[in-house]
């Protein structure tokens, strides 16, 4: 379209920054039109915690995942409308077109064992989100992350452990329809030397052998590194250690599970420990904005990139239910120049910021392009090669011969993980 | 307190390194557990060259195989006696272990059976070119274990 | 469950791990380049053939790339492929005489070793000179040399290894502290290698340095002949490193009566020779003096298979027992080196190579022989002395003829220095076994290696010119 047909349209353009406008939804929620309710209701049914909200696909093919729930999306400034088919995010005197991600038909089968998948898995973007277990030790101990729900209070699943089976099923589902091309998954806290690895190796070896795919871990740092180099050689592609906070007196107060059973120093050590092993960028920890002083966080930033560990910066969502549900969410122009640095830490690190694509939980390295002033154009041809199928093949082929490379010493078969 | 973990093997003795272990257990009135790792790689090589370029059978190269090794731990027991008498003289608090095969992958179990918080150990002199490309046994012991490590070069 | 991740940067754990492939790879386009290029003045296509394969399989040698025998083989098929010559002969090649008789000697070897004849024998070296230090260093030495007349010198040094070791414990010699241990174990060492030399039982290299011999010019050496050729060069080198050992290494022990103890412990423990040590014993010297004196009219080879079978008929050994002992990686290496030195000589690519590298320098035969003598004693401590045979011995018989002198001769002037590594672990075994013993460095076989090298070319070349004129073997 012109700009001048745009104008007889009614149709406001002003220099979009699709970062910013991810941060507004991510923080502020949006309202849904009355007439759309009901539709929009269909792409809610499974979301839960924090990727609770609805999926848009903002232009630039950034996603986002929007929190439609809360009492604070209730109040916020921007409202999802459709008008002859298209959806706009309208506020602020502007609007801009949108994209829903639907509801696949993915989250309505049930496994072999008669398991709803949406009990099990998540899709983000082109990660299908996997967790076996919902059991989480700091739960029992009455010392669980302040800002987290139990699982079972809203996925109560028969059984603590789903089989090797049922999650090939789901993996095969997901690759199949198109819907995901990597694998994550997820266990809470367990307390034994490797916290919860070994419960994982089984699934991450058979989907390895398997399927031609990436696999990602959400872990708790291990007690000892050994672990973590086992864990790279088990098939381990990517790896996450939530330290959550990096202000150490916040982190004691709101992560007291975290802090008495690992503690934050071991968050760190085991961190530039997995940074030594893992591909550049592929080892990462959550740093949630908005519940420390943005110093904190920024100072949080640099500590991390130097050692060349990935922060993801998620924006504090006051769940429903959580001690934290009345904490007021971050203002948006507070949180912008954290992502602006963000992205200069990055850059500066020579960290690969190409590997997240497609996320609507946490701006990303290369979204916060948008908030240092930065168009970024190699690194944004690098993720879109990395997005076709050949360029897919050609990271899973380098990860594959890497851990060929680097792992020395291996004492029980790991066909799974190529070697 | 926990003993100080002393790490020697056949071609680690620095009488510089023992002597640091067990001024440092003295001081802290801790004792001292020596281990002593029997390197295979030298029996091995010789192995090799014998089949290999020497055209010797398999038997005789492993029996002289397992006679040098026999011998490295005959050396390895008189040795750790040694360091007993050591011990007894400084009334210091004294335990061996010995074991068979790769340095670092030995050192790396013992250090977590015994869990030990401080390795004292003797760094070989090598060429930095050397360390580089066929990387370095205590840069690998040092980042897999959490607890201090003293080194002293040869 | 041991898992071990290597942290070094991918490029270089990646240059590292496809060094080989990548030096193979230069190595065989190299020769495929060298092998279709116009030949020189002087060569045929053939022969440059040839010389591309015999580069190839000189730097595979010398490198290790792949396993000495297996680069044997890879000469044979190349020798084939590229029709230098024709397939049925490359191969007939492996039918060599030469081969049997090695084969042969080993099996002999190993019932030697497996009946514990040879650990007997040694111990009663070891008793008869066992009455003071130097008497006992001087049995070690002269056991291990005398063994390597009749055995492998390898065989012989890892034999003696056990025994030694015991001795030096018995006598509570310190490691890298102890003189006395330290010129044990280098007596061990030179002992296996000098008496390696003095016939064809102490390595491989004899028997294949007669076979290309044979092959290439119809010539031949007797067993005999060999010795009478060599043995006082040996027992002349023998006096010559006794004594560097001994000005170099002070005796500084006073008690000796545990070593003493030592070895008659270990004789009582063996206990009377067994009636299949004595029949092994029995076989063995028949076979020495059938080869001796019978090898032109019954051949080497005959001789050597007929007491192997002797062997199986008394059930002095077993197949497993062979297989145990015997490495056949020998007859690959042997069949490639036969059919290299026949291949690049009868193409010519042998003279042409000798000249240009060498007869440049040689302005006469005496000069030549010096020549190859020099090169085969230095390269030897770098590389594989049955390798060196394989390489320099058919450049030096093709070159023989523009000098009018003997290939017989070249022979000698190859095969004995080739045999005398002193200095390098990585030049022979012995060697490095005396390095595994903890009491002996580099630095002590360098420096005591490199004035033994000298006076052993010395009087090597003072023998050719004075000694061999007088059992026919002139320049």
């Amino acid at each position: 379209m012109s700009k001048k047909e745009d104008a007889e349209k009614g149709i406001i353009n002003c220099p979009f920054n699709p970062g910013y406008l991810k941060l507004l939804l991510a923080s502020h929620g949006m309202r849904i039109e009355e007439s759309i309710v009901d539709e929009i209701e269909q792409t809610l049914k499974t979301r839960r915690g924090v990727s609770g909200g609805v999926e848009l696909i903002l232009p630039g093919d950034v996603w986002v995942n929007v929190p439609t729930e809360e009492d604070f999306a209730h109040a916020s400034p921007l409202t999802l409308v459709k008008e002859k088919k298209k959806f706009y995010i309208t506020g602020y005197g502007n609007r801009i077109e949108v994209s829903i991600v639907p509801q696949p038909a993915f989250y309505e089968k049930v496994t072999s064992r008669g398991t709803p998948y949406y009990q099990i898995a998540v899709l983000h973007g082109g990660e299908v989100h996997i967790t076996p277990t919902s059991r989480c030790s700091f739960f029992e101990l009455n010392a669980n992350c302040v800002f987290c729900h139990e699982r079972e209070k809203f996925l109560p699943i028969a059984r603590e452990f789903i089989t090797v089976e049922e999650v090939l099923e789901i993996v095969e589902a997901a690759f199949n329809d198109n819907l995901a091309d990597t694998v994550e998954l997820n266990i809470g806290y367990y307390d034994s030397e490797d916290r919860g690895i070994l419960h994982l190796e089984p699934y991450i070896k058979a989907i390895k052998r398997n399927f031609d795919t990436l696999v990602s871990v959400d872990v708790q740092p291990p007690a000892t590194n050994s672990w973590i180099d086992r864990t790279y050689a088990m098939g381990v592609d990517k790896i996450s250690y939530h330290m959550e906070i990096f202000d150490k007196a916040i982190f004691k107060n709101l992560c007291p599970g975290k802090e008495k059973e690992i503690g934050w120093q071991r968050f760190a050590e085991a961190l530039q420990y997995a940074a030594g092993i893992f591909p550049s960028g592929t080892v990462s920890t959550n740093l949630i904005v908005g519940l420390e002083p943005a110093a904190s966080t920024v100072k949080g930033i640099d500590y991390l990139t130097q050692m060349g560990i990935m922060p993801i910066l998620t924006i504090f969502r006051p769940l429903k239910g959580t001690p934290l549900q009345d904490t007021p969410v971050p203002e948006v122009d507070d949180m912008a120049p954290i992502f602006g640095h963000f992205y200069n830490a990055v850059k500066k690190s020579k960290m690969n910021m190409s590997w997240s694509k497609n996320v609507s939980t946490y701006l990303t390295p290369l979204e916060s392009r948008f908030f240092a002033g930065e168009d970024a154009r190699f690194q944004v041809v690098m993720q879109n090669i990395y997005k076709t199928k050949v360029g897919g093949k050609a990271v899973r082929g380098y990860t594959g011969l890497r851990r060929r490379l680097k792992v020395k010493e291996v004492e029980d078969s790991f066909e799974s993980s190529g070697l | 307190m926990k003993n100080i973990l002393l790490v020697l093997s056949t071609t680690r003795q620095s009488p510089k390194t023992i002597d640091a272990a067990f001024e440092k257990a003295k001081e802290e009135k801790r004792g001292v557990t020596a281990l002593f790792v029997l390197d295979s790689e030298m029996p091995e090589s010789i192995f090799e060259k014998l089949t290999d370029i020497g055209f010797t059978g398999e038997k005789p190269s492993q029996q002289l195989h397992d006679s040098i090794l026999a011998e490295y731990r005959v050396r390895g027991d008189r040795k750790l006696k040694d360091l007993g008498d050591m011990a007894r003289t400084m009334a210091v608090s004294f335990k061996t272990i010995i074991r068979e095969g790769d340095f670092t992958k030995e050192c790396l179990s013992v250090i977590g059976e015994e869990e030990a918080d401080f390795v004292i150990i003797t760094r070989k002199k090598r060429s930095s070119l050397s360390r580089f490309i066929f990387g370095s046994a205590l840069a690998e012991i040092n980042d897999k274990t959490h607890c201090k490590m003293l080194i002293i070069d040869e | 469950m041991n898992v071990s991740i290597d942290r070094r940067p991918l490029w270089t754990i990646l240059l590292v791990r496809s060094f080989r492939y990548i030096a193979l790879g230069v190595l065989f386009s190299l020769t495929y380049l060298v092998a279709h290029r116009v030949p020189p003045e002087g060569l045929s296509q053939e022969g440059l053939r040839a010389a591309a394969v015999f580069g190839l399989s000189l730097v595979l040698w010398v490198t290790h790339l792949l396993p000495l025998a297996i680069t044997g083989l890879l000469a044979i098929v190349l020798i084939a492929v590229m029709e230098i010559l024709p397939a049925k002969d490359a191969y007939a090649l492996f039918g060599n005489e030469a081969i049997f008789f090695i084969l042969g000697a080993l099996i002999l070897a190993s019932a030697v070793l497996k009946t514990g004849l040879s650990g007997r024998l040694a111990l009663i070296m070891l008793t008869l000179f066992g009455s003071s230090p130097r008497y006992l260093l001087f049995g070690i030495f002269i056991s291990s040399a005398l063994l390597s007349f009749w055995m492998p010198e390898h065989a012989v040094a890892a034999m003696m290894f056990p025994i030694v070791i015991e001795i030096a414990r018995g006598l509570e010699l310190r490691p890298l502290q102890s003189s006395y241990g330290k010129a044990l174990f280098i007596a061990l060492a030179w002992g296996a290698i000098i008496g390696g030399v003095a016939t064809f039982l102490g390595g491989a290299r004899n028997p294949l340095a007669i076979a290309i011999l044979k092959e290439t010019t119809g010539k031949s050496i007797g067993f005999f002949e060999w010795m009478l050729a060599v043995v006082p060069i040996v027992v002349i080198l023998l006096c010559v490193a006794y004594a560097i050992i001994t000005f170099f290494c002070r005796i500084e022990m006073e008690s000796f009566d545990r070593a003493r103890e030592l070895i008659a412990e270990k004789k009582i423990k063996l206990g009377r020779a067994t009636l299949e040590e004595w029949m092994t014993g029995f076989i063995m010297t028949a076979t020495i003096i059938l080869w001796m004196f019978f090898s032109h009219s019954l051949g080497l080879a005959n001789i050597a298979i007929l007491s192997v079978v002797s062997l199986f008929v008394f059930k002095l050994v077993s197949w497993k027992d062979v297989e145990e002992y015997v490495n056949w990686g020998i007859i690959l290496m042997y069949g490639g080196a036969i059919c290299l030195g026949s291949a690049i000589t009868k193409s010519g690519a042998a003279f042409w190579a000798g000249n240009l590298i060498i007869g440049s320098w040689a302005s006469t035969p005496s000069a030549l022989v010096i020549i190859f003598a020099v090169l085969a004693i230095f390269l030897t401590e770098g590389v594989s002395n049955t390798a060196i045979v394989a390489i320099l011995l058919p450049l030096g018989i093709s070159i023989s003829n523009s000098y009018n002198i003997d290939p017989t001769l070249v022979t000698y002037s190859v095969a004995v220095p080739a045999g005398l590594a002193f200095m390098l672990p990585m030049g022979t075994p012995p060697t490095a076994i005396a390095l595994s013993s903890g009491y002996v460095k580099v630095r002590d076989l360098l420096l005591q290696g490199i004035i033994l090298k000298i006076l052993a070319l010395v009087i090597f070349i003072l023998m050719t010119r004075y000694y061999w004129p007088l059992i026919g073997i002139k320049i």
